[in-house]
């Protein structure tokens, strides 16, 4: 792990931060969220071959109000790291890592549809789980439980 | 099969067909729209969200202990898995550890779901490929383990069978000696399931060589579980992150080469084998003590101190009116269900509900390849490809 | 063989649809439209141990232009709504409706944004079965109530019935109005 970090700070410099988790996790802070696809491509050059997880948290009192998480997996090592990126914004928009993992694309489409976050460069975006016509995005937290309508597809 | 396309060199117009959401192959509400080039399948498209009930959501305006039966409706023919992945990523929130006893009779639970859910797939799958023998014969012994898990937990499918900090009930003897009868005779129902299938001229012409996966292509996708050890890596959770002292069992992680629908079938056929040999080492050895936490904070005090002490009435009220209280922080917990690693990840706020829930289903990934699997195919190998990735709509839409 | 033997060359004097129901009864073709967990109990029900066959309900069609009951197990999402309309629509007359489980008949536990909270308030359901999820008995039940049902019901009576319940339906307000079948069947 320590082999890991080391390549992230040289790499990232200042942008970079590491921070225990609670348990026995590694979080790293990537602050500049342009960088991502680069982070990841290092991480899955290094070890880090698979992308477990990708999802967000919306935090509304926040200044960057929603957070990217990436959870990867060195398999050969048995390392679990979880990478964050803060964004901001209304709409916030972050680069797709969908060309570097595969598995990406569907993720991405679900963080979209759940979060209403964009990806630059996904081949797909298109809602997953809800309908196409559907509006808001349910895990945000000023959304409803209920839903704010009650239409259904058609 | 897979070059089906050059032996036929007459173009025909592409033709769209639609399987699903409701379709007897779907095991669900999947919506597969295949191009089909003649018989051949040209292009996919998967449309996903129609079982969406907002669990992830749901999580976030219940209590921790609240959220258990909702992880049991997630994969429904292994719903006791599911409990005890959730309940396993709370304890780590919380730091704790549940007591030996409790331990054990998760493993038990988790291994007898295993094969309930193997069960499942392996019977699906063969009677979408025709073989509708199998299916009788072997859900005889899924109800042998509901029953099992009626006496157990009180429900045959909705379980809700783990606690924060332990199990709700204590095995009785009857139980054991069930659990112990089916251990008697379930290999020998394997026997008879291979003697059906493993060397079935027809099984394996419609299942050998159809679905290849590479094991590059798996690991690019985030496939675990049955269907990446059926591409050829040993990778089980059980033996690479031990959970719930799995270290200590003996058991034997199989692997395929191909990665085809025939080396997932054998997968699954021998991890029911080797659930087979944990549950015994299992039964035989189950530690004395309490099978929940001794903490009034975490876990339900016992009825009697409920009813007859004010101390064990006051706690009992708190823990039911306001929960849980979790320290700040996130955490992220997977086990080795039995379709793939099955991750909570849990941020919480300090308070007695999670700030945000997040269920990373492995089916999800799995499923997300499909398209590219179908590819060249025939329509009636798609079919045998969706039941041998063994989809469970519930798991994927959440 | 069959019924002549038993009364020889005779006249039976009955109603019509006494006689037509009394066939209906055990000629029932059900179309599973499973979606969730039920939808694993129904195949415990289905298989070896519980069989439905033993009822004279068993010939599944999962086509629903072969099939005149459907069983609806398991949650129905609001995505999932029109698709139910739809394949209702397909099914050949007369028909029936079991809403099977505690999501069907009414959400369920889960009250949110994407689930359809009972199928009441699109289709005219017949028969309720209660459970999350209901136990292979008590679906094996839910056709018996609905072989009952056949056999006292004039398709006469049905029809009416079923006319009222749409009506009902135009009437409703979806926002407040929550169980409007409940007044109309049963």
């Amino acid at each position: 792990m320590k082999q890991t970090i080391g390549l992230l700070t040289k790499y990232f410099g200042d942008v970079v931060e590491i921070k225990p988790g609670l348990r026995d996790e590694t979080f790293v802070l990537l602050k500049d969220s342009s960088r991502i696809r680069e982070a990841m491509e290092l991480l899955r050059d290094n070890g880090f071959s698979m992308l477990i997880d990708l999802t967000a948290v919306h935090y509304p009192k926040r200044e960057a109000n929603f957070e990217m998480i990436y959870n990867m997996l060195a398999m050969e090592r048995m390392l679990r790291l979880v990478m964050k990126v803060p964004l901001s914004g209304e709409f916030p928009e972050v680069e797709s890592v969908s060309s570097v993992f595969k598995t990406a694309d569907w993720y991405e489409r679900e963080v979209y549809d759940m979060f209403g976050v964009r990806f630059k460069n996904h081949p797909n975006l298109k809602r997953i789980l809800m309908w196409e016509s559907y509006e808001g995005h349910p895990l945000r937290k000023e959304f409803p439980l209920e839903g704010d309508n009650l239409h259904c597809y058609d | 099969m897979t070059d089906i396309k050059k032996e036929i060199d007459v173009k025909t117009d592409r033709m769209i067909v639609n399987m699903g959401p409701s379709h007897p192959v779907t095991h669900g509400t999947l919506h597969i729209v295949l191009e089909l080039d003649g018989e051949a399948v040209a292009a996919s498209d998967t449309k996903i969200g129609y079982l969406h009930r907002g669990v992830e959501k749901l999580g976030e305006y219940r209590t921790y202990h609240k959220f258990i039966p909702f992880t049991d409706r997630l994969n429904y023919t292994s719903s006791i898995n599911n409990n005890v992945g959730y309940t396993l990523a709370v304890e780590k929130l919380l730091g704790i550890q549940s007591p030996p006893r409790a331990q054990v009779l998760e493993v038990i639970a988790c291994e007898l779901g295993r094969i309930a859910d193997h069960i499942v797939c392996v019977g699906i799958n063969a009677v979408d490929i025709g073989a509708f023998t199998v299916f009788l014969y072997i859900f005889k012994y899924r109800e042998l383990i509901y029953d099992i898990f009626s006496r157990m937990s009180g429900a045959r499918l909705t379980t809700s069978y783990t606690r924060i900090g332990g199990v709700m009930r204590d095995l009785d003897d009857k139980t054991i000696q069930m659990i112990r009868d089916f251990l008697r005779d379930f290999p020998s129902a394997i026997d008879e399931l291979e003697a059906l299938l493993t060397r079935n001229r027809i099984f394996y012409d419609r299942t050998r060589g159809i679905g290849e996966f590479s094991l590059e292509d798996a690991i690019q996708y985030g496939y675990t579980g049955p269907c990446l050890r059926a591409s050829g890596l040993e990778w089980d959770l059980r033996k690479n992150q031990p959970y719930l002292g799995y270290e200590n069992y003996e058991f034997e992680v199989p692997t395929g080469t191909r990665g085809d629908v025939y080396d997932r079938y054998l997968v699954r056929v021998e991890e029911m084998r080797q659930s087979v040999r944990i549950l015994e080492q299992a039964i035989e050895n189950i530690p004395e003590g309490p099978v929940i936490i001794q903490d009034s904070r975490i876990a339900l005090p016992p009825k009697e101190d409920v009813y007859n002490t004010i101390e064990g009435l006051i706690s009992h009220m708190k823990l039911v009116m306001e929960g849980v209280k979790t320290p700040v922080g996130e955490v992220y917990s997977a086990t080795e269900a039995a379709n793939g690693e099955l991750g909570f990840y849990i941020v919480s706020d300090g308070g007695s509900k999670p700030y945000r829930i997040r269920v990373r289903p492995p089916c999800f990934p799995i499923f997300s390849s499909f398209d590219e699997q179908v590819k060249g195919h025939m329509v009636a190998d798609a079919v045998a490809i969706l039941g041998s990735l063994n989809i469970i709509a519930g798991e994927l839409d959440r | 063989m069959g019924i002549e033997t038993t009364f020889g060359n005779t006249v039976l004097t009955t109603q019509l649809s006494k006689l037509v129901n009394w066939a209906r009864k055990y000629s029932l073709w059900p179309m599973p439209f499973g979606t969730a967990c039920c939808a694993i109990e129904f195949m415990s029900m289905q298989a070896s141990h519980f069989d439905l066959s033993r009822f004279g309900a068993e010939a599944m069609r999962f086509s629903p232009r072969q099939s005149d009951m459907m069983m609806v197990m398991g949650t129905v999402t609001r995505k999932m709504v029109p698709v139910l309309r739809k394949i209702y629509a397909q099914m050949a007359e007369p028909k029936w409706v079991i809403a099977v489980g505690a999501c069907t008949c009414s959400g369920g536990f889960y009250r949110s944004y994407a689930v359809q909270q009972g199928i009441d308030r699109i289709l005219p359901v017949d028969v309720y079965v209660n459970g999350c999820p209901p136990r292979p008995e008590n679906m094996i039940r839910g056709v018996m109530e609905i072989q009952k049902l056949v056999e006292q019901e004039s398709l006469i009576d049905r029809k009416e019935r079923i006319t009222a319940f749409y009506e009902e339906l135009e009437k409703m307000d979806y926002e407040t109005d929550y169980r409007p079948a409940d007044k109309i069947l049963r």
